[in-house]
């Protein structure tokens, strides 16, 4: 009995980090290159409407997938171009586009979904089966830990070694860090900083698109307004925790992933807090892990935030 | 006078840009654009009751207005107005409950010292380990956001809860703490004087005061200020102080305003208090009249959705489109730089340092 319960506790963290695993590896990229987005909450809820929408309306959870990446890369373009070629304050365009994200992720939600009575055939929509991997997934405890997921937790845990190479080991990765260590440099060394950091923000619209999806056709099979419930802010403190690293966002990601999973077995278990006061602990936890970390110095990326001009 | 008129250019042009791209959703979603502009009009200015009640809700967003301009011009990021001002809620809460056998004034006033307390305890932790530890404020506030959040939830759920509502709330506070109105039988208060008042006094404050030099000075660029002699650190609290003592307040307010705490106290006030500073260009005269617009915009939210069907969140929508064109509209480099040689530039040594940069 012990050990289901630590098998099922452990495996609803591997559940919740994915989100944060998601969008955190696609954050890690954007902010090596210089870029920080706060934006990533919103951009993640209207991702989770959009696949849930996509899901419902076409009849598939690729096409809710395809529908989540595809309205993700738009949104974020806007803050790319914004910040990127105008130079605006990320942080206050980031934040004005959680406010859109919010506002129009409900506003469609009611007009496609609610005001046409559309769920005449209930309101769950297609979403990503559980894949169990022959073999691994019979391995006592590590097994149903790790390999009885959907394909995009599986796709999450492929996608930290790609981009561990593509950070270390490739050209690609020299630039984007070049473009957010020090872009004048980069820049007098032929490097686009400008590009290599549109391409990082696309990028990491890609993963946050999936991260949402995620959300709302993965881990539910419905939409509810505000369900990323700051689930975009605590990826970036992931970040943070990770060092700006793929294989530490995993471990961050699990970090809080257990954090999330703590409440539900506060709950399953019965144990008498009060709803409310475990659900904080996420959120304390970021605030904790952040300090922590500010502590032992290690750097962000010297120009994250600062817009490139050439001069 | 000529500067003052052009400094009008941009928020009008952002605010039409605005109204073009939401008019524009409105009619791809199918909805009566007219119908929908006309019930956001109807429901600010019909009458002395409905123009009032628009003076009402733009209150809570006054003061996390000035909360946010004054983070903004000592270039600290308080993206937790919103928690600070829930904090003050439940500080002024506390205060009104507890304390009910004190005189009317003596409470009110007690409420809203109390009130300022819990937004500025709000918003020092996060400033003080943004100055003493780097941790940047951007995360930590929108986290405390969430804490203050579910505090409430905790309150209004146990050791507070009215048990005779069905929905989750406080047993209201005492009556002589209720907020007196300007003009009896209306829903214009006191409060709101006070904000105007306390506008008028944060503009004196940022641009005649020495310490308003320093929190500038620390916006516009912290190496300059530092060799100028300003101590950052303490500038950077200072300002997270009096910001969410600001935001603090206006939840102190608003709890008296309507007399009980409850989680949807605030609809996201502290977001809007974002849109509000940045369209204000974080001026605090300038917020006295941003946050007139956006409260005529949530008075008239709900009454669109009444009478034109249109989901009250457009109004999200909105805000989200008018911050992103100011801030397009206001990106002009070589302005700060002069405004930084403006600020600092008397003093040679700062413009020698600015150069070894």
């Amino acid at each position: 009995m012990e050990v289901l319960q630590l098998t099922n506790f452990l495996a609803a963290a591997v559940r919740m980090a994915a989100p944060l695993l998601l969008a955190s590896l696609g954050l890690v990229i954007s902010e090596r290159a210089g870029i920080i987005n706060i934006g990533v909450e919103g951009i993640m809820l209207m991702a989770a409407f959009a696949g849930y929408a996509g899901s419902k309306l076409a009849g598939g959870y690729w096409y809710g997938l395809m529908v989540a990446i595809l309205v993700s890369i738009a949104i974020i373009s806007v803050f790319a171009i914004t910040t990127i070629k105008y130079k605006s304050q990320q942080v206050i365009v980031g934040a004005a586009l959680n406010m859109f994200c919010a506002g129009l992720s409900s506003f469609l939600y009611r007009l496609i979904f609610y005001n046409t009575g559309r769920f005449d055939e209930g309101i769950a929509a297609a979403s990503f089966p559980r894949i169990s991997i022959p073999v691994l997934s019979k391995i006592p405890i590590l097994g149903p830990v790790l390999f009885n997921h959907n394909v995009l937790v599986y796709f999450s845990f492929v996608m930290v070694a790609v981009l561990w190479i593509v950070i270390n080991k490739t050209s690609l990765g020299l630039k984007i860090i070049a473009a957010g260590e020090h872009p004048k440099a980069a820049d007098s060394l032929g490097i686009n900083v400008l590009h290599v950091r549109y391409l990082a923000t696309i990028f990491s619209g890609i993963m946050i698109g999936i991260a949402g999806a995620y959300l709302s056709i993965a881990q539910a099979s419905s939409f509810g307004e505000g369900m990323t419930a700051g689930r975009g802010f605590i990826a970036m403190a992931v970040v943070i925790l990770g060092k700006w690293s793929p294989i530490g966002a995993l471990l961050g990601a699990l970090f809080f992933g257990a954090a999330t999973a703590l409440q539900l077995l506060f709950q399953i278990t019965g144990v008498e807090v009060p709803r409310n006061i475990i659900m904080m602990i996420p959120y304390i936890a970021t605030v904790v892990a952040v300090l922590i970390v500010s502590r032992n110095k290690v750097g962000a990326p010297s120009a994250l935030g600062v817009p490139y001009e050439k001069s | 006078m000529r500067v003052r008129f052009k400094s009008l250019i941009r928020p009008a042009i952002a605010i039409g840009i605005s109204l073009a791209i939401g008019a524009l959703i409105l009619l791809v979603a199918g909805y009566d654009v007219g119908k929908a502009f006309l019930a956001i009009w109807n429901a600010s200015f019909r009458n002395l009751r409905t123009i009032t009640t628009t003076f009402n809700k733009a209150s809570p967003l006054l003061y996390v207005g000035l909360a946010v301009a004054i983070s903004f011009r000592g270039n600290v990021f308080n993206i937790g107005a919103e928690g600070q001002l829930l904090m003050g809620a439940v500080f002024a809460t506390i205060v009104g409950l507890y304390l009910q056998f004190l005189p009317g004034f003596l409470l009110i006033i007690l409420m809203l010292l109390a009130g300022c307390l819990g937004g500025a305890l709000w918003a020092f932790i996060p400033g003080y380990l943004k100055a003493r530890y780097d941790v940047s404020e951007v995360i930590t506030t929108i986290m405390f956001n969430y804490i203050a959040l579910n505090f409430i939830g905790y309150l209004v759920r146990g050791p507070i809860r009215d048990t005779t509502q069905a929905e989750p709330q406080s047993f209201a506070i005492a009556r002589q703490g209720f907020l007196p109105s300007l003009i009896p039988g209306t829903p214009l208060h006191l409060g709101y004087l006070l904000g105007i008042l306390l506008a008028i006094g944060l503009f004196y404050l940022l641009f005649k005061t020495y310490i308003g030099y320093e929190v500038r000075a620390v916006g516009l660029n912290k190496n300059a200020a530092n060799v100028a002699g300003v101590n950052v650190r303490k500038t950077v609290v200072g300002t997270m102080l009096i910001s969410g003592a600001l935001a603090g307040l206006g939840g102190a307010i608003e709890l008296a305003n309507i007399h009980y705490l409850l989680e949807g106290i605030s609809p996201g006030y502290g977001f809007t208090g974002i849109a509000v500073a940045i369209l204000a260009n974080s001026n605090p005269i300038g917020v006295i009249f941003s946050s007139f617009l956006f409260g005529f915009l949530n008075a008239g939210a709900t009454s669109m959705q009444r009478s034109a069907g249109v989901s009250a969140s457009f109004v999200q929508i909105f805000q989200g489109i008018m911050i992103i064109a100011i801030a397009l509209a206001s990106v002009n480099k070589t302005k700060i730089t002069n405004k930084i040689k403006k600020t600092l530039g008397k003093d040679k040594n700062i413009t020698a340092a600015k150069e070894v940069e």
